[in-house]
């Protein structure tokens, strides 16, 4: 399974400037993609453009070599699950039930969830670490116990590949390494994965490849080690950073101090 | 059917207000009278002031007969015509139109929500309401501008000779009020049906002033008591209100034989599966009334009276 | 599975059993039976041709009013949602009291008006709320509702206000609501237009349920988001608009009854929809009841008395789920 942007250029109705400009990227079956930059910088867009939320004014979007929206939307959620930022609901749902809702574009609707939707469920529910807070009511989830079960719903779809947007941002770093981890796992058993992030570190220990996106254009992409440079992270982010190497042979980012008065 | 069961203060909508004009030497004896009327409050009563008690418990006190006088009900415009007092109106609400001589009597709006500035424009030195939640601040603020109020309640037959005698005294036409009064009264007790008179003669009538919820006529009402004194037997008799709603299951217990409606056909009902429950309805038993002898009491309800009982005995005779 | 419904089918029989038997005329449970089995009996007419085609009529409005208010809440992720949101309200009033003051004759005169109000101000309500592209904006749509019932309620009051006391009251009473028109006709009318509706809306049930979770999760779940929508307002703009032509407008069982159902089971919409349908019209039905026997032969409006009854249970059902 292939998702890839080509040329992609977008902006949000109503407004005249360019969220993307001019975006290529490409996110196969068994890589994990990560897209970096400052705040601003078109990441969440960028995701929003790939899923065919908001329609490109130039280039397009392919999903397995057809344009994203030609995709029937119950088959695009079989294929790719997404997690987003947020999301909140004014009637509070088990989790058990939140997360067979990533079965519904498997059900029709009459059917009840079979077996096999169960045991799904069961395996998302227990690899996300969350399979004891299963009948709990999602409104008394802590913010990252949330983001986890969305995680797990995005794993009951059964996708070919995930769309993670900040996916560890609540959460400490046990559970961030351990989300990652999962990722990672998955990501060898052949599923391909989008990750939007802010945290550059973890990002660039787990990723195939990076991009970096400066005010809706790529500033950089490729490995690691080719898109954190201090010199290319120091322009983009308005800030002097040090760049070492992990164990692991993976860059490390480390924003300098800069004194009391800044810059 | 859409049908209108006048109460005793019908309403209706009509065209805006006419204004009239006054010489600037009546507003100077206006003007007299009026700070004489003030002068006499506080005074133990002079001689010549008129003093009354209307519906409302108050006392009234006039220091002369009252020569401009603006009503907003209709029943006691159609009264101080009928007392001789018809020159002394100098305003009615849009509603009244009876006699047809008071169409020529200025309009100042609304009677049961009136129009304090409206009353005024008509400088009056008395003002006729009806007692009512909606009536209860145009009296404070007429009494604070010193304006006399006389509050009344025009809702039964007993009422007409009544306030017939009230408005008499308060005009200076006593006589033209004891007139009417003792013409009402025997020419009612004329025309009504002995309430001893054989059932088999006294047909039970179900008075119906809306279908869509169903809304009969109850005891609180003078159309109950022209119905009585028709010879006829309202079914809802036992309901204390003017009006009220009731299921149609109580209409179809209670049996009327003769469906009345005042002003409006209501033979559409026997085309609704629901109301052909009813026998009456279901026999096409429908009495239809016009005029506005039958919005409120007045000192043509005999005549309303007479002619209940004719449309009742026409029904009997074709069944 | 059968044990969770089991409650409700009992407050359902219930209640139509309470129908049956109850009121404005006193009937024994032996005159009643013999009733519904000897259509000569004295008490049929009562039973058979006003009481039962009532209960059957209050159960269909009821649970229609139920499920609308379930599906809008879901539709536009708030729980203060109720039937009348997209503008119905003063649509509706506004074409029945045009009816009665122009002096309406036809016996559906007024009920049709209504209904033509009502989707005249849906059509209004859901075309201000079209965003670029041919979208539905919840959120305006919401504002739109609001404004346009706002408008169409003063014109309402501005006529009501002008027009003679009788037609004043009248108005008024129509307004507030009452199974009167109940009749075997009516029923089947009512029955065979509101399956529809009906259908469409639960076979929508997991969309709702999606929708529940934003648009934009909601369409990366797979569902159809802006078919739904528009489903939803079509669907709950036809079956108000028949409730309210039929037994004009009773409040607080849309906006209540899926509350009560939710505390109960959860707010996944399969078992949502249909539960909501038989409480929704459980209670209609004994708030009939009791408007017809509580002052009896004076028959209250019905939406007094959903009010009456539906708040204190609503005030208690909320305390409980704060506790």
């Amino acid at each position: 399974m292939i998702l890839e942007a080509r040329g992609v250029s977008a902006r949000y109705p109503g407004s005249a400037r360019l969220v993307l400009d001019a975006v290529d990227i490409r996110v196969a079956a068994g890589e994990l993609v990560a897209v970096v930059g400052p705040n601003g910088s078109g990441k969440t867009s960028l995701t929003r453009a790939l899923l065919g939320t908001i329609p490109p004014v130039g280039g397009t979007v392919l999903l397995d070599g057809v344009s994203i929206r030609e995709w029937d939307r119950r088959a695009l959620a079989r294929a790719v699950g997404v997690v987003a930022q947020r999301e909140e609901t004014p009637f509070p749902i088990r989790v058990a039930e939140a997360v067979m809702m990533g079965r519904y574009a498997r059900l029709g609707p009459l059917e009840t969830p079979r077996p096999e939707d169960h045991a799904v469920v069961r395996q998302a529910l227990e690899r996300c670490d969350v399979w004891e807070f299963r009948q709990r009511p999602v409104d008394t989830l802590s913010g990252g116990e949330w983001q986890r079960v969305r995680m797990a719903r995005a794993l009951a779809q059964g996708p070919g590949l995930l769309v993670l947007d900040e996916p560890s941002a609540a959460l400490d770093i046990g559970h961030e390494m351990q989300q990652f981890e999962l990722i990672s796992d998955l990501v060898a058993a052949g599923i391909g994965a989008l990750v939007v992030s802010h945290h550059l570190n973890v990002a660039a220990r787990f990723a195939t490849s990076l991009v970096l996106l400066s005010t809706g254009r790529i500033a950089a992409h490729g490995a690691a080690g080719d898109v954190l440079r201090p010199d290319i992270l120091g322009d983009v982010f308005g800030w002097p950073v040090s760049v070492s190497v992990a164990p692991d042979g993976r860059p490390q980012v480390l924003p300098l101090r800069q004194g009391r008065s800044g810059r | 059917m859409a049908c209108s069961a006048p109460s005793g203060a019908a309403v209706r909508p009509s065209s805006p207000p006419e204004d009239g004009r006054l010489s600037l030497r009546r507003s100077w004896i206006f003007t007299f009278l009026l700070l004489g009327t003030l002068s006499a409050c506080g005074h133990p009563a002079a001689s010549g002031t008129i003093s009354l008690v209307d519906d409302a418990g108050d006392t009234v006190r006039l220091s002369h007969p009252a020569e401009r006088v603006v009503s907003l009900i209709p029943a006691t415009t159609e009264l101080l015509f009928a007392i001789g007092a018809g020159p002394e109106v100098v305003g009615r609400t849009r509603f009244d139109d009876w006699p047809p001589s008071a169409a020529s009597v200025p309009s100042v709006g609304d009677g049961l929500e009136p129009s304090v500035e409206a009353i005024l424009s008509r400088r009056p030195d008395l003002v006729v309401l009806y007692r009512g939640a909606g009536t209860a601040d145009a009296v404070a603020r007429l009494h604070a501008l010193g304006v006399p109020t006389l509050v009344v309640r025009t809702d039964r037959l007993a009422d007409v000779p009544r306030i017939a005698r009230l408005l008499g005294t308060a005009t200076g036409h006593a006589t033209g009020a004891d007139s009417v009064a003792a013409r009402f009264t025997r020419a009612l007790d004329s025309v009504s049906v002995e309430p001893s008179a054989p059932p088999a003669l006294r047909p039970s009538v179900l008075l119906l002033a809306w279908d869509d919820p169903p809304l009969t006529i109850g005891a609180g009402s003078f159309l109950d008591e022209l119905v009585a004194r028709a010879g006829g037997r309202n079914v809802f008799h036992d309901i204390a209100a003017a009006s009220a709603p009731v299921s149609l299951e109580a209409i179809v217990a209670r049996d009327p034989d003769v469906v009345l409606t005042f002003g409006a056909d209501s033979s559409t009902l026997a085309t609704r599966p629901e109301w052909r429950t009813v026998r009456a309805v279901r026999l096409g038993h429908f009495v239809v009334v016009h005029g506005s002898e039958f919005s409120q009491p007045s000192p043509r309800s005999p005549q309303a009276v007479a002619e209940l009982r004719q449309a009742l005995l026409r029904w009997e005779r074709s069944r | 599975m059968m044990r969770r419904w089991l409650p409700l089918v009992v407050v359902a029989v219930i209640a139509a059993l309470a129908g049956l038997a109850f009121g404005a005329v006193r009937l024994s449970p032996g005159e009643v039976l013999r009733a519904l089995f000897d259509a000569s009996a004295a008490s049929a007419p009562i039973v058979r041709d006003l009481r039962a085609p009532r209960v059957v009529l209050g159960f269909l409005i009821g649970g229609s009013l139920a499920v609308c208010g379930a599906a809008l809440q879901a539709l536009v992720r708030n729980p203060l949602a109720d039937p009348y949101l997209l503008g119905l309200s003063g649509g509706a009033g506004l074409g029945a009291v045009i009816a009665i003051a122009a002096g309406a004759t036809g016996a559906w005169s007024v009920p049709v008006a209504a209904f033509i109000g009502t989707v005249a101000a849906v059509a209004l309500v859901y075309r201000l709320g079209l965003a670029a592209g041919g979208r539905i904006d919840t959120r305006a749509l919401l504002l739109a509702g609001v404004v346009v019932s706002g408008f169409a309620g003063a014109i309402m009051t501005a006529i009501i206000v002008l027009s003679p006391a009788e037609q004043l009251r009248d108005a008024f009473l129509w307004l507030l609501g009452g199974l009167g028109r109940a009749s075997w006709r009516s029923v089947a009318v009512m029955a065979a237009y509101a399956v529809l509706p009906l259908l469409l809306l639960a076979r929508r049930a997991r969309d709702l349920d999606l929708l529940s979770l934003g648009e934009e999760s909601a369409g990366h779940l797979g569902a159809d988001v802006e078919p739904v929508k528009r489903q939803v307002v079509v669907a709950t703009a036809l079956l108000t608009a028949a409730a309210v032509a039929v037994s004009g407008m009773i409040g607080f069982v849309g906006l209540v009854v899926p509350h009560i159902v939710r505390l109960a089971r959860g707010p996944l919409h399969r078992g949502l929809l249909p539960a909501a349908f038989i409480l929704g019209g459980a209670m209609l039905v004994l708030s009939d009841v009791l408007a017809r026997t509580v002052l009896a032969p004076v028959e209250l409006p019905v939406g007094v008395v959903t009010a009456l009854v539906g708040v204190p249970l609503f005030a208690i059902l909320l305390r409980r789920s704060l506790a």
